[in-house]
């Protein structure tokens, strides 16, 4: 998986490659703007090709918006798979974009919530689809909900109210971790995900 | 090797119409013995099936794979009108892919919380507080079915119905009742397809990718156990057992949060307890979500809250015994 290929020699040469192929301080360089314009179209190309990078690539972008408390009201978590779509066909494929729901808002669940953050700190990315597949609904979908998530223990500048989610979207948050461990405790394992799928309506 | 049925709503609709009064003599022995067999089905069988949920006044058509597999059950959910929603659980992994809160993740710390997987299978505990009885044969999704009424013996749980599939266990059709016997939610096949065996194309989803894609890439830890706590929750109503207890993404840059989890078997009850900080507390008093009741309120600087598939009564009384003493904090957690 390790993808270590030789790179034209440039200023990068110090960077510490990943196992996972392209260089953090790149990737990082690149989301604070400061990548030498020379290696921004190479790292951009790699970026294309490593999956795991591009969560990586979002992830650091939360990091950065966090820590500069420039956090989005809505962020896209899909965007770097239609950056590789972007740089794989030139004419920008905003159309799929636009097919996204407009309703699609992140995150489910403390324990999902937090599974994120986790995956960001233990380098596990996050459930992509496959970006080059026909199902560009979740890549097309934004996740503010991580990137609070991501503040640190400090209380962030904004709350999850700032965020538009009205309480009660919050409280979707509790149904998925109750019925998550539900499924677990009663003899119809299968009822807790069906009233989770067919809460969503009920409204 | 069975025909397809229309869904029919107005049966659905109907579930549950049967007065408590036509509660059949009770056949505990017998209902027990299909419990169990309708516990190993669910678990075991591998099947793919549609079937239509009816909560209140909304009905939903769901799709459903399940199956097992090299790396354990699998099962997939998936919503056939509406917005699209989907649950997928497989490798020790929730997905999920809900609308306005969407979306996927890799749930690892999900399935791995060390408390007691036994208790659904303690069967014989439950007539402590629910009354078996069978109430004779039906036909759901063309499939001949055993009917079980579960019915509580106090005021703070639902009661049941369950048919139960003649040849395997398998339910194919439940309801939920509330405290007048009027169905709260209910769930009916209407094709259900026992296999030897199930693709794996059923299990994959286009929306949500297979967590075990990167089986080398680290789970993330569980949600830690929680030792000790400044919360004490009173007595609870007879027959729930505490099966986790759990701090959820403490000091990683969540808000802490501790979630305990009690059940009787049939019913589960989940306590939140999430610090606030300057937050607003979300809700304070009583509420319906779906077919389960929540109770919040605030308390030092926490949103207490308790949700469960239990009357508005149960969850309102397990909600005032909650206390924080930070005292308690010295000592191991009650």
């Amino acid at each position: 998986m390790a993808e270590k290929t030789a790179e034209p020699q440039s200023a990068q040469a110090a960077h510490e490659v990943t196992p996972v192929g392209l260089a953090a301080s790149q990737l990082s360089a690149l989301v604070d703007g400061e990548l030498p314009e020379a290696e921004q179209n190479l790292v951009l190309r790699r970026l294309s090709r490593d999956s795991e990078a591009q969560g990586r690539w979002e992830r650091y972008h939360l990091i950065s918006d966090a820590m500069q408390g420039h956090l989005p009201v809505r962020f896209d978590a899909g965007f770097a798979a239609r950056l590789r779509e972007a740089i794989d066909r030139e004419p920008a494929p905003q159309s799929r974009v636009s097919t996204l729901p407009a309703w699609y808002k992140p995150l489910t669940g403390f324990a999902l919530a937090a599974s994120v953050v986790l995956a960001a700190l233990f380098g596990l990315r996050l459930t992509d689809p496959d970006p080059g597949g026909a199902a560009p609904t979740l890549a097309a979908a934004p996740a503010p909900y991580p990137a609070l998530a991501l503040q640190g223990p400090n209380p962030p500048p904004v709350s999850t109210t700032d965020l538009h989610e009205p309480p009660e979207a919050q409280l979707n948050n509790y149904l998925v971790n109750h019925n998550g461990y539900a499924s677990r405790n009663s003899v119809n394992g299968m009822l807790p995900y069906v009233r989770l799928v067919g809460y969503q309506t009920a409204r | 090797m069975k025909q397809k049925l229309l869904p029919c709503a107005a049966l659905a609709l109907a579930a549950g119409s049967l007065s408590p009064a036509s509660w059949a003599q009770p056949v505990a022995d017998e209902a027990r013995q299909w419990l169990e067999r309708m516990v190993q089905a669910t678990q075991t069988l591998n099947y793919e099936g549609t079937f239509i949920y009816v909560q209140g006044a909304h009905i939903e058509a769901m799709r459903i794979v399940h199956g097992s597999g090299p790396h354990g059950e699998r099962q997939r959910l998936f919503s056939l009108n509406g917005l699209p929603r989907e649950v997928v659980v497989a490798n020790n992994s929730v997905m999920c892919l809900l609308p306005r809160r969407q979306t996927t993740f890799n749930g690892g710390d999900y399935q791995r919380s060390p408390f007691p997987l036994s208790i659904p299978r303690e069967i014989g505990r439950l007539e402590s507080h629910y009354q078996f009885e069978m109430l004779g044969a039906d036909r759901i999704a063309g499939l001949q079915a055993r009917i079980i009424a579960i019915k509580p013996r106090d005021a703070w749980r639902f009661g049941y119905r369950l048919w139960l599939d003649e040849r395997n266990g398998m339910v194919l059709r439940s309801a939920l009742l509330d405290e007048q016997g009027r169905p709260l939610e209910q769930l009916m096949f209407t094709d259900l397809q026992i296999k030897p065996q199930v693709d794996d194309a059923a299990f994959q989803s286009p929306a949500l990718s297979e967590p075990s894609a990167h089986p080398e890439l680290p789970s993330p830890p569980a949600g830690e156990p929680v030792q000790t706590s400044a919360w004490r929750v009173g007595p609870l109503p007879e027959g729930f057992v505490k099966v986790l207890h759990n701090r959820l993404a403490g000091g990683i840059g969540q808000r802490p949060t501790e979630h305990l989890v009690f059940a009787d078997g049939l019913a589960t009850i989940s306590i939140f307890l999430e610090k606030l900080g300057d937050a607003p507390a979300l809700l304070q008093g009583a509420s319906q979500l779906g077919s389960m009741n929540a109770f919040g309120k605030a308390l030092a600087g926490y949103q207490v809250l308790v949700v469960g598939e239990v009357p508005a009564v149960t969850v309102q009384h397990i909600a005032a015994t909650i206390e924080y003493d930070p005292e308690q904090l010295q000592g191991p957690a009650p």
